[in-house]
């Protein structure tokens, strides 16, 4: 069975890893390369890495870095942010990003991200839209200009779909970083899309995934700033989430499944942590 | 921390997809991986993998236009030297393939590459973590039947030889994984599968 990928979209603003709020306010959270590496660690099954000020500024910091940033990460990566031409996504690709994800080329050069699609295939290719709530309505927010447009995040999402990409991402600004859920309402409202959707923006806890992991519509969780400065984040939602749609991944150090009564990770078994006190462990311990 | 210098795993580069995300898995484990077109040096490893992403067309016409086919079949065919295929690399060895048109493969498996049947409410591509069932073979030593491993795809491979060791479902059966005397093929990325994927480039390094 397909599982409902858990997604941690990393934002990047000038080089170094922040958190976000509502697309205004940023708390600095460090490097690239230690976030990937630590979220791959705890079990997350993908990364969003998206460098919020290459669009704006040209720069190209996070993917001058990337190829280094992936060393040691063992998950699939989307990178997003300006990249404007073919040649940018060749390079992006050649560093080790396994998908790109257009957000600006939706608003003003189409023609590139169905050209990508084709090159590269439709499964490497996300389309990446933002929304606001407004009056129970969903509308697509234009985040270059900072402003929203008249455009229903429906007709977006159909419009999207055509130009043959893989997968849409929809984030909602005004829950960005606010921690009040995912747009529950806007994503039920949304009919069968024919590629997978991923949904971002809200969530805080595993009752915000419990929540989504049943819709239908719904492929991908991503959250963001709820998997900062908390230790074992990932494997600690996974282990909350009773769901059987969700990935379970087994790691040596702590016991996968079980919390204890204030919520946090139980500590293996002392027989089994005995068993590795003499044993030499690789960092990755695959045998 | 090179673990073994007898192994020099050569990962055949022809201009397609994420080749240094390989590099990254077999060099964590500790052995030399090489990334290159050139004849002569992948001619020295002991192993090659054949990685891909994105489209089967493009895909054979980078792969014929690098030149370096009638090498891999020596490789392969006459050295009898063990070749791993990933995603559209394993799609590339079938007989051929029906994404955008029709094009000829690699034609060393029997089969052909079809779009995935799947029902109106499966999406495709069908993207994410799956399980597979898994038939004993040495690419999967150490694997408990049933881990998951990330897919990424469109088209399958439908094999016409009983050489499938590995099935997924999506929801009708996916040939996942083949094995037919020295050639190893996945249809999903271990490269990007955590530590079950890890222990696959190891035991194709080591078993296979």
């Amino acid at each position: 069975m397909l599982k409902k990928r858990i997604i941690a979209t990393v934002i990047v603003k000038d080089g170094i890893v922040v958190q976000s709020k509502t697309f205004n306010k940023y708390l600095p959270v460090g490097k690239i390369s230690v976030s990937l590496e630590f979220l791959d660690k705890w079990g997350i099954d993908e990364i969003v890495l998206l460098d919020i000020s290459a669009s704006k500024n040209g720069s190209k910091l996070v993917i001058e870095q990337l190829q280094d940033a992936v060393k040691n990460c063992f998950v699939p990566l989307t990178y997003g942010g300006g990249l404007k031409n073919m040649s940018m996504v060749h390079s992006v690709f050649h560093k080790g990003a396994d998908k790109v994800s257009f957000n600006r080329a939706f608003f003003n050069d189409k023609d590139l991200i169905s050209n990508v699609a084709k090159e590269f295939g439709k499964q490497s290719v996300v389309v990446s839209l933002d929304f606001v709530e407004k009056n129970g309505e969903a509308f697509l927010y234009d985040y270059y200009n900072a402003k929203e447009t008249k455009t229903d995040l429906k007709d977006a999402i159909i419009e999207a779909e055509q130009l043959g990409i893989g997968e849409i991402l929809i984030n909602c600004v005004n829950r960005d970083g606010m921690y009040n859920g995912y747009a529950i309402n806007t994503i039920k409202s949304l009919k069968e899309l024919s590629v997978p959707l991923i949904i971002a923006g809200g969530a805080r806890g595993y009752m915000d995934f419990e929540e989504c992991l049943n819709l239908h519509q719904v492929s991908g969780l991503a959250a963001g700033n709820m998997f900062h400065f908390v230790e074992h984040s990932v494997t600690k939602l996974k282990s909350q989430l009773k769901s059987k749609l969700i990935r379970k991944n087994l790691d040596f150090n702590y016991d996968n499944h079980t919390l204890s009564f204030d919520q946090r990770l139980e500590k293996l078994d002392d027989n089994k942590l005995e068993k590795f006190l003499y044993e030499k462990l690789l960092d990755r311990e695959i045998c | 921390m090179i673990k073994n210098k007898e192994f020099l795993i050569g990962i055949v580069d022809y201009n397609v997809g994420n080749v240094n995300s390989v590099k990254n898995a077999i060099e964590i484990l500790g052995y030399r991986a090489i990334i290159s077109n050139d004849i002569k040096v992948l001619n020295h490893c002991s192993h090659l993998i054949l990685p891909g992403v994105g489209a089967f067309k493009e895909a054979i016409e980078q792969l014929r236009n690098s030149g370096l086919i009638d090498f891999l079949e020596e490789f392969i065919f006459k050295e009898k030297k063990p070749i791993l295929g990933i995603c559209v690399g394993m799609q590339l060895m079938f007989n051929s393939s029906s994404e955008d048109g029709y094009h000829i493969g690699l034609g060393w498996l029997g089969g052909d590459v079809k779009s995935l049947n799947v029902p109106k409410d499966f999406k495709l591509p069908h993207v994410g973590w799956n399980n597979i069932e898994l038939k004993n073979n040495n690419l999967f030593y150490n694997i408990e039947n049933g881990v998951d491993y990330y897919f990424d795809h469109t088209f399958e491979c439908i094999a016409s030889e009983n050489i499938v060791i590995a099935t997924t479902n999506y929801p009708n059966k996916i040939d996942s994984a083949i094995n037919k005397n020295n050639i190893y093929a996945v249809q999903f990325h271990p490269e990007k599968s955590q530590i079950d994927g890890l222990r696959i480039f190891k035991n194709f390094i080591e078993l296979c």
